[in-house]
């Protein structure tokens, strides 16, 4: 036996516009869509308006949670500033270190036995400055005439001597004078790294007006960095 | 029976309908004035290390500090601190340019190290004067056993207060 097969209307298989004014096709459409007259609204019905309703009510939905969310962020916008508030105090703190500035050098003397018109030098880092205080320091050298009549020079003259030194790490002689003149800097006072070795080179003078022994003196001096 | 089926459908055909008619829509802003409000307080807001110099270590008194909440809200409160130009401050020891600080919030009794990241400092502090709604505490800082400059330090601890 053949199955009953449905004939549809041809107005279904095309769709068809009507005038909602002039005769709503269903009494559901009536009611929903006499409402929009009353606001004036041109309506346009399709045979598939009942389908094509359906999105105005979702729409409707769809407001009303928009409207929800709206709210619902309102209120969490007011809430955020006791929820999420922060506030602060603080606490300024001035120190004061007070570090000391601390050097020693050794060995502390030197007897050099050269005589009229040679040199004589040190070697191998045979005296090292240490920082022993807790400030990273800068340091300065000087040298002084000595107690019977001999002066400290740039080169070796009558009665004129020349010292000079050689930092380990620097390789090269320097003057010293009896002018303060840098040393080292920057001699960080952490262990391991907190000395500088050097040594110490003698021009005696040319010729001396006296033969007593002569006692110069080098100092150091360290300020904080 | 007609009639009643007739009453019924037309009840739920109202029901149904309801959202349409009501389709026009319109709105009510509520706006929500925050009641209640975080603020904290700290006296005094300057130290000086207690003094300390290079190598050693200054404490304040026990109660020379006191943070209050002044707000209307209880609240939780973190503390941190940060370097100086100069030294790196360090949750545990002193060094070279590296200092510690510490506080000791008298209700507790012990020292708690901090530094650049917030640590609870005390929770749930109450509004309410009755309640006790400050904390008295004492700070400690352990000075760099050496430094690179003798100039002097500045550091920020900094509380923040949220509610509880």
């Amino acid at each position: 036996m053949q199955p009953k097969r449905r004939q549809l209307p041809s107005q279904a298989q095309q769709p068809k516009s009507s005038n909602i004014n002039a005769k709503p096709p269903l009494s559901f459409f009536s009611l929903f869509l006499g409402n929009l007259r009353e606001k004036g609204e041109p309506v346009t019905l399709t045979k598939q308006s009942g389908i094509s309703a359906k999105p105005n009510l979702k729409e409707g939905k769809k407001m009303k949670q928009i409207t929800a969310f709206i709210l619902a962020f309102a209120v969490l916008m007011s809430f955020i500033p006791v929820v999420g508030a922060d506030n602060t105090a603080t606490i300024d703190i001035t120190l004061n270190n007070s570090a000391t500035a601390s050097i020693n050098v050794t060995p502390t003397t030197w007897g050099p036995t050269a005589g009229i018109g040679e040199t004589q030098e040190t070697d191998s880092g045979h005296f090292v400055l240490a920082n022993n205080g807790t400030v990273t320091v800068d340091v300065t050298i000087k040298g002084s005439n000595t107690t019977n009549g001999w002066y400290l020079g740039t080169s070796p003259e009558h009665d004129t001597f020349h010292i000079q030194y050689n930092l380990t790490v620097a390789g090269s002689w320097q003057n010293i004078l009896i002018a303060e003149a840098p040393f080292a800097t920057t001699l960080s006072p952490v262990a391991g790294i907190n000395t500088c070795a050097f040594d110490l080179k003698l021009e005696m003078p040319t010729s001396s007006s006296n033969d007593d022994p002569q006692v110069t003196q080098v100092t150091f001096t360290a300020t904080a960095n | 029976m007609r009639k009643l089926i007739a009453i019924l459908i037309a009840t739920v055909m109202a029901c149904t309908f309801v959202p349409l008619v009501g389709a026009h829509q319109d709105t009510i802003v509520v706006t929500l004035t925050p009641s209640g409000t975080v603020n904290i307080d700290v006296t005094p807001g300057t130290w000086n290390g207690a003094g300390a110099t290079i190598g050693s270590t200054g404490t304040s008194g026990a109660t020379d500090f006191n943070l209050s909440n002044i707000g209307t809200v209880p609240v939780d409160v973190t503390i941190e601190a940060i370097d100086t130009t100069a030294w790196e401050l360090d949750i545990a020891t002193p060094a070279h340019d590296q200092f510690t600080l510490a506080f000791n919030v008298s209700v507790a009794g012990t020292w708690t190290h901090f530094d650049e990241t917030p640590v609870a400092f005390i929770g749930d502090l109450p509004v309410s004067a009755e309640a006790q709604n400050w904390a008295l505490f004492a700070l400690e800082v352990e000075m760099p056993t050496s430094t690179s400059t003798n100039a002097a330090q500045e550091t920020t601890i900094t509380f923040t207060g949220t509610a509880a």
